[in-house]
Order: C-alpha cells, then structure tokens, then sequence
C-alpha cells in the first residue's frame, strides 16, 4: 500500500468562473480581497478573468465591467506565492490581442480550452506559452459530450503540442461519479502528463465527483468559494479541501484559512450563493454549458416562454459553450416566429 | 463568346470547389488546375472534367501566361507572396483566397465596382463575407457606430487545418474588415466549432452597438443588401430579421453551401469561393466589353 | 546563411573527417540523391557531400529532392552555387522520376514535428506511404542502383520498460489504433514496404533508426528536452524541468550523423537494420547541467517544476554496437561539444536572422 500522502494541485477559479454568476461584473475590491484570502490559505492558482477567459468580453458572452489588463494587474498585485492563472479559448482569445499583454500583466499559468472534440486549434497558443516559459495546460471543456476514447485522442494531442496536464471540463454538471472516474483512468492510461478535473454543480454532484476524479488518480481539481461559478456553481472550495483533507489527501491549503475565504466570498463578491434552481437541473440533465444560464433566463422572460424549454433545445442542437447567440433563436423557434 | 481564361492554384479544396464552380459560369473556363502533389483528389477530378493539370506551381503560369487572363491563388500566405510579385509582373490579375492579404479586401455586394480596378484582390474571410454585408447595411443606416460584433458557428467538419491552425489569423482579419467596410470605431470576431452531427451550417449572427438604432429602416436596407448577396450566394438566408435587444442591434444569417466539392455543410468554404467566382465573372464581363 | 556559418560546419568536418575519411572514399565518382533533403538529416548529409568534394575532390554528384525550394537555398546557398548539386523540387507524394545516374539513394523525406502528427495524422500517414512507395518505384527505374537507404524512426520500437540501450532486435510498439500512433505506426508500414520491395524488385535496401540528436539545422521550436533547455537559456530564463531530471537521453552531433549515415550507405549490406545515435545516455537533469554551462551568467535548473506531480520517466538510448562493430564507427563529438557547437549555432543564427 501506498502510505505516502498524495498531493492534490487546487486550482481556484472563484474569479474567473464566478464571474459568470455576476453577469463579469466582478470589481477591483473585490478581486483584491479574494486574492489576499486565497493567497493566505496557500492556494496554488487563482485563475481571474471574464468567465469564458482572456479576451472573451463581449456582447456574445456578456461585457465584463473591467478590462482583461485592470483584472489581471489587480490579481498580480494581490498574489504572493499563488501563481497568477487564466482561462483562453481560441476562438475568442488571440496571441497577439490577448496572450502576450497577459504575459506582461504577470500571469504565470495558462489554462488553453477548447470544446472537448477540437484540441488541434489550441496547438499554437499551447506551443506559444510553451515557447515562451509559462506553465501551460490544455482543457477540454463539454467533456460530457464525448467518449471517454476520443477524450483520451484530445488529451493526446495537447500533450504533444506542450501542455503540462489536461483538465476535464464537466461544464455543463452533467456527469455522475462513475463517468468520472472512467474518464479520468482513460485519460490516464493514455497520457504521460498529470490529469484533472472541474466540476459543476448541477446534480448536486460538485463534490462526488471531484472525489471520484482524484480517486481514479486526478492530480488537479478546481473548487470555488462557496462554489461560486457559472449555472449552479462548482464544487465547493472549502468543502473539497476538507473532504480531501479526511481522506488523507495533501492539498497545501490551510482550512481555517480557506474557511474564512469562502466566508469572504459570501460577504464580497456573491450576490447569490449558489443553489441548484430548477432551470439549473434542466440544464444539466440536457448538457447544456452552464454559463448559459442567464442568457437563457434573460431571454426566456424577454419572449415570454419556458427556460427549461428553451434549455432542451438547445441540448438536442448540441450547442457548445460560446454559442450563446442561438439562444435567441430557439426562442423564436418556439415562440412560433419562424 | 470567349470565355475569361482562369487558372487555379491549389488543388485543395478551396481549390477543388473553384474548379467546380468554374464550369457552371458562363463566363468563365477553368484552363488548369495546378497542384503540390500529384495524388491529390482535387487534381484527379479536375482530369475527370477534363482539365489541364500540373504539379509545376507558379511554373506553369510562367510558362503559359498568355493563356491566362486571371489566377485564383488557394495556396497558402507563404506561397501567394511569392507569387504575388511574379503575377504583377507578368500582368495577371489574382484574386488571392489565401490569409496573405496584399491586396485590398473585396466584398462583392459592398464594393464590387472598387475591386475592378485592382489586380490583387482578398476575399477576407468566411465570416467576413457573411457579415460584412449586414455590418454595411447597418452602417448605411446609422452614422455613429461604436462597435459591431460578429459571431460565426461552423461545423468542425468544414474546418480543416489550415482554418485551425490559423484562427488568430482569422479573428484579426475578420475585425480588420468589418472596421473597414463600416468605419465602425471597434469590432470583435469570434469563430466556434461545433462537433454536432449532421453537420451544421454556417451561422453567423452580427452585434452592433449604435447611439438611435433605427431598426425599421435597417430591416428594408438589410433586406435588399441579403438580396443582392443571393444572386451570387444562393444558400445565404436571413434567419433572425433585424431586433433590438439588452442594448444591442442582432441579425442572424445562415449560409448553406452549394455542395459543388464539400458537402452541404461547408457554408463558409462556399460564401468565400462563390464570392470570388462573382467578383471573376465581374472582371469577365469588364474584359468583353473592352 | 553566411560564409561565417559555412566554416562553422566545415571545422566540424575538419575535426572528424581524418577518422573516417577511409571508409567513405568509396563514394567517390559516384551520384547521391537525398529525398528531404532540405531537413536536418538531409542538410547534414548535403553538407558533407560537399565538404567531401572539396576537400577530396571526390567527384560526388549530388541530387536534392525537397518540396522547399526557398528553406534549401536559405539554408544551404553554397549549394545553390555548386554545379555538382542538382535542386529538384517536388513533394514526395509527386515523385515519379529519379535521374537515371543516381546510384545511390537516403530516403530522409520527412515530417519531424509531432505535433503535426498530432494535428494532420492522416496526412502524416499518407505522405510516408506514399512517398516511401514512389521513392521505391523511382529507385527502381534507375540504370545503376548500389543501395538504398530508408530513414526510418526509433518511433517504431515499443515503450522501453528495461532501461537498457534498445538494441535493433528489441520488440516493436504493439499494435493500437490510436491516432496517437499514427507516425510510428507509417513508419512501421514504411520499413515493411522496403522489404517488400527487396522481396519483388531486388532493391537493395538498408534500414536506419536514427534516435536523438543535435546541431545546426535543427528548428529550435520543436518541442524536445534539449531544445527546450537552450531555448530557456537563450531567453534568459532558468532552465525548467517539468520532472525530477531523472529520464535519460542520448545525443549524437549532426556531423557524426551524416558521417555514419554515408558509411552505413556505403558498406551495409541489403536487408540490415542497424540504429543510429548516441549509447552513452544521460540524465536529462545532466543535461541541462551541460546546456547551462555554455551560458553566461549560468542559469539556475529548476527540477519538479510540474505543478500537478511528478511526470514518468522514461529511457531513450539506442544500442548502436551493430554499426560500431561492423563499421568500425564512433563518436567523435563528444557530448559537452556537441551541446556547445549547437548552441554557438543557435547564437549565430540569432544574429544573422
């Protein structure tokens, strides 16, 4: 038996991903107070930025209140030993517009994502931060939409263009603990590089199933404050670190410490805590990106129809995260204006 | 009629689809095809139709230049610069469907009379064709535009590697374009693959921030800008009208391929060739009336 | 490239031809086509080709078959100039024709990068069939053919559970379908397709496995330990080692290289397999040791710099006493040389670039 502790990488992106829950209109005070706390509590990575990354502000995904540079500068001030991370999707982020004045701004690590079948577009932003000396990961984000075969084809690839891990996106908090630990020993089996997880909320299984990923071998999880994240949150932060805790897991969190952040984030940057609202439950069952909750609210009230409606639609057109201009749509797809 | 004699190069499938669309223009004769390799499918079926192939490059041009009155160049940016010098000084117009970029952007159904006088022009990108047009239309209406947004959906099966590996290369292009047709003081480009099967088509929806949008006029403008984009896009459709909502001017248009060498689905490879067989039929009629 | 770099090269000849300037006379006279020859084993071999002829006045004609004209002449202008180098320019998947006086042939077309392999895999897989099956067919037709030689990879051999120096009898990767298998796999297809062919058309064909290696003409962005050491040194940055240093890699000089490629040519038998490279394996902590030393000021090596734990190791060092002993080859850079002419390279190129 194994007695030696293993040591899991807590990656927080309460204020990246949080940024969703408040439409990205995370301000300054507050993005230099939940560094501080997280910092404190010895977390490894705090990734900051609008909620779909670098360069994503925009009237498709929601403008966020601050630029990219006063999120990202704010951040850096306000770290001391956490590395500074941040989310890029090609697509929306380019290496010229986004990257490079990222790198200036002080990030350390790179997170480059894409839908889970399309890992050939990050090649030259995962060769360039590469290139360049940053700590590079690859993520699959919609991971629920694929088998596990292809996922593990995916990871392979980013793995050769340079990234130091992958990351399994349950974006839409679709899966069950046994997905997961399928998904994460598939990826294993075919990787050489460590693999991880980030959990959302939807069926109340934030918690299970980043405990299922580490079981099955994962070596980064993501958790937010409170669960503070797109849809219905992440897995809690404060609570993963204890489960893992108990379980004889390392995470080089403090707990009081992390205690208190999550009490922070309650008090600072929540307007909501999360919860799983029904929509939220529809929207995991259909697979639907998380992100897509308010956007799909907002226009459900606008057209006067059902969001859960609207919510399996878009899940039988198997809509990806970025696509959130099909919303409307499908709105008047049902409304009956053709 | 003597038809205007074009010569391809690249037997890709940008390539392959001009070859295509080539022999159902009146106007135009494809009189080679011109590849990298000789086992590609692209020059296999251009000798199925009995057209002239070579694996010579910009050779072959060199060495039959007066039999060629224009050159689509679908190569790649690395290439075109190369052969862009080599064409100017030979004389022969090129329309280059290559990111290379030398030359002004042409949009048939916005600046089809600017485009011939030129003897090196672009076709922007997919999502440029698509939306520049509408980007124009709002334009043409409002005179204060602040910022204009355009976000294309693609099937990742019409994506291949080229359009992968070079999808910064497309944003700046994109948003360079829009700024340009529309004076627009900023613009943004976003592209998404998506996976789903059957395949999707095209769909492109633009954003515009105006101060006093002036929706009902902009319907009528639009309406008779998609029109003028059908007669040489026949599978472009208006799918959302014109509205206003949360602050912002949203159109959503969908572009259903020809199926000419791509299947259906591959929309954004067709708007871009389809629009630079039009500008080429254009610069056909300009030499018969000469 | 300038005269400065053309003596750059040539010292490295100077300094290791005397050892083996016996073995390659016989090439003298006699017509040498190089498919890729514009990549890096393709560069090396043209170079020596050259140094052969100028030195020795060999007499050696040389064909180069590249789809780049433009990265052959930026590379390798004096060879532009030299009337005994023909430059065919033609994709691989296009060859049809080889010169009839070509006698012998290094099938060294390639597409090194993995990622390509990654993101291309078919046309990864395509280019090697075909172009291995035309290069046989055009070899074919030639009026006096001595050998032909297929540049295969150390791709082939299965993961490496032993620790020892892979010898060329050492098991092949097992059959999977994974895509991540596409390039070792057409690699695989390639060495079986040249045995066909030895079998059907009596082409005399010898294997190469070559294995790791360094020196000019090697694209400094390709994503392997040593080039991502020097790349870190180069920016100035500290060295970074994603694990705890501990895998082990051989290094052989591009010059030894192109020396053991033409001997192997010349003197091997058809049907050999014989691997190329370097047996005297080091850490790659050792390594980057040995890169940080030829920078000044030195920089620090970071070790377990993977935030996520601790990556495996593994062990890539060719068993090369079949050439050795049949050939009577040998090292004749050492590693510390080696490193250090490469990175002068580097540093040189930088500045005329």
């Amino acid at each position: 038996m194994n007695t030696r502790v293993r040591k899991i990488l807590i990656s927080d992106p309460t204020l990246r991903d949080g940024n969703h829950a408040v439409s990205h209109q995370l301000g300054i005070e507050q993005i230099a107070a939940y560094c501080r706390a997280a910092d404190a509590a010895g977390v490894t990575i705090v990734e900051v930025g609008h909620g779909n990354g670098l360069g994503a502000s925009s009237l498709q995904v929601g403008v966020a209140a601050l630029d990219d540079e006063t999120m990202l500068t704010t951040a850096r001030d306000n770290l001391k030993s956490a590395k500074l991370g941040v989310h890029v999707i090609p697509g929306f982020a380019t290496i010229e517009r986004d990257i490079k004045p990222a790198m200036e701004y002080g990030v350390d690590v790179f997170r480059v994502a894409c839908h889970c079948t399309e890992a050939d577009i990050t090649e030259r932003h995962i060769r360039f931060c590469r290139t360049e000396g940053k700590i590079v990961f690859g993520v699959l984000m919609m991971s629920h939409m694929v088998d596990k075969e292809v996922l593990a084809d995916e990871a392979h690839k980013m793995q050769t263009y340079g990234a130091e891990g992958v990351i399994l996106m349950d974006s839409s908090g679709n899966y069950l603990p046994a997905d997961v630990a399928a998904k994460i020993s598939c990826l294993l089996d075919n990787l050489d590089i460590p693999v991880g997880f980030h959990a959302h909320n939807n069926l109340g299984m934030g918690i299970a199933n980043s405990v299922a990923a580490v079981q099955a071998g994962a070596a980064i999880i993501d958790g937010c404050a409170r669960g503070f994240g797109a849809g219905a949150g992440n897995a809690q932060l404060e609570v993963l670190v204890a489960v893992l805790d108990r379980m004889g897991y390392d995470t080089g969190i403090d707990l009081y410490k992390i205690l208190d952040a999550g009490d922070l984030a309650e008090k600072q940057l929540v307007k909501v805590v999360p919860t799983i609202s029904s929509v939220s439950v529809v929207s995991g069952l259909s697979g639907v990106f998380s992100g897509f909750l308010k956007p799909v609210s907002r226009v459900a009230t606008e057209f006067e129809i059902d969001p859960r409606d609207i919510f399996f639609e878009l899940g039988k057109r198997k809509v990806v995260a970025g696509q959130e201009d099909i919303i409307i749509e499908v709105a008047k797809q049902l409304k009956g204006n053709p | 009629m003597k038809k205007y004699r074009v010569a391809i190069i690249g037997s890709g499938n940008i390539g392959a689809d001009l070859m295509v669309k080539t022999r159902r223009s009146p106007h135009l004769e494809c009189v080679a095809l011109i590849g990298r390799s000789r086992n590609s499918p692209g020059l296999a079926k251009a000798m199925s139709f009995g057209i002239r192939c070579s694996d010579q490059s910009i050779q072959y041009i060199e060495d039959h230049a007066d039999e060629i009155d224009l050159v689509f160049d679908a190569t790649s940016a690395k290439d075109h610069k190369t052969h862009a010098p080599i064409l100017r000084s030979l004389g022969i117009r090129v329309i280059d469907l290559t990111p290379a970029k030398l030359g002004p952007m042409s949009v048939p159904a916005v600046n089809m009379h600017e485009s011939m006088n030129e003897m090196n022009i672009n076709m922007v990108t997919c999502g440029g064709q698509a939306s520049i047009p509408i980007a124009y239309a709002i334009s043409q209406i409002h005179s204060d535009i602040e910022y204009i947004e355009v976000v294309s959906s693609i099937a990742s099966k019409s994506a291949g590697p080229a359009t992968r590996l070079n999808l910064d290369e497309y944003i700046a292009t994109t948003e360079n374009g829009i700024r340009q047709f529309t004076g627009a003081k900023h613009s943004k480009a976003i592209l998404n693959l998506n996976p789903a099967v059957p395949s999707i088509n095209m769909q492109t929806t633009v954003f515009a921030k105006v101060t006093d949008p002036d929706i009902e006029s902009l319907r009528c403008e639009i309406a008779r800008i998609v029109d003028r984009i059908k007669a040489y896009v026949p599978g472009y459709q208006m799918i959302v009208d014109p509205l206003y909502d949360n602050g912002r001017i949203v159109v959503m248009v969908r572009v259903e391929g020809l199926g000419d060498y791509l299947p259906e689905y591959a929309g954004n490879l067709d708007i871009i060739n389809c629009a630079a067989i039009a500008v080429a039929e254009e610069y056909a009629k300009q030499a018969e009336n000469a | 490239m300038s005269t400065k770099q053309n003596k750059f090269i040539a010292e490295d000849f100077d300094r290791i031809y005397p050892a083996v300037a016996r073995k390659l006379e016989c090439l003298a006279g006699h017509t040498l086509l190089v498919t890729g020859g514009a990549g890096f084993l393709g560069s090396w071999i043209c170079e020596l080709v050259h140094y052969l002829n100028r030195v020795d006045k060999a007499d050696i004609k040389l064909f180069v078959v590249d789809r780049d004209r433009e990265r052959f002449a930026q590379r390798l202008p004096h060879l532009v100039k030299d009337e005994a180098v023909e430059f065919i320019r033609c994709d691989i998947r296009s060859l049809v024709e080889m010169p009839r006086e070509v006698n012998y042939v290094i099938h060294a077309s390639a597409t090194p990068d993995n990622r390509f392999h990654a993101s291309s895999p078919v046309e990864t897989m395509t280019s090697i069939a075909e172009g291995t099956a035309n290069a046989l067919r055009a070899a074919n037709r030639v009026s006096n053919l001595i050998k032909f030689v297929n540049v295969s990879a150390s791709a082939i051999y299965a993961a490496n559970t032993q620790d020892q120096p892979i010898p060329e009898s050492a098991p092949g990767l097992t059959l999977s379908l994974k895509s991540a298998f596409a390039y070792s796999e057409a690699k695989r297809y390639a060495e079986i397709l040249c045995s066909a062919a030895r079998s059907e058309a009596r082409i005399p064909v010898v294997t190469v496995r070559p294995f790791t290696f360094c020196g000019a003409y090697q694209e400094l962005d390709s994503p392997w330990v040593l080039n991502n050491f020097i790349n870190d040194a180069l920016h100035q940055r500290p060295i970074r080692i994603l694990g705890d240093g501990m895998s082990v890699r051989s290094l052989m000089y591009g010059a030894d290289l192109a020396c053991w490629m033409l001997v192997i040519m010349l003197q091997a038998d058809s049907g050999q397999v014989f691997n190329v490279g370097s047996e005297n394996g080091e850490t790659v902590g050792e390594l980057a040791r040995r890169v940080a030393g030829c920078f000044s000021p030195v920089p620090t090596i970071l070790i377990n710099t993977s935030l996520a734990g601790h990556t495996e190791n593994s062990y890539l060092v060719p068993d090369v006493s079949a050439a050795k002993s049949q050939f009577d080859l040998d090292i004749y850079t050492d590693l510390d040389q080696a490193i250090a002419r490469t990175i002068a390279w580097y540093h040189a190129s930088l500045h005329t670039s």
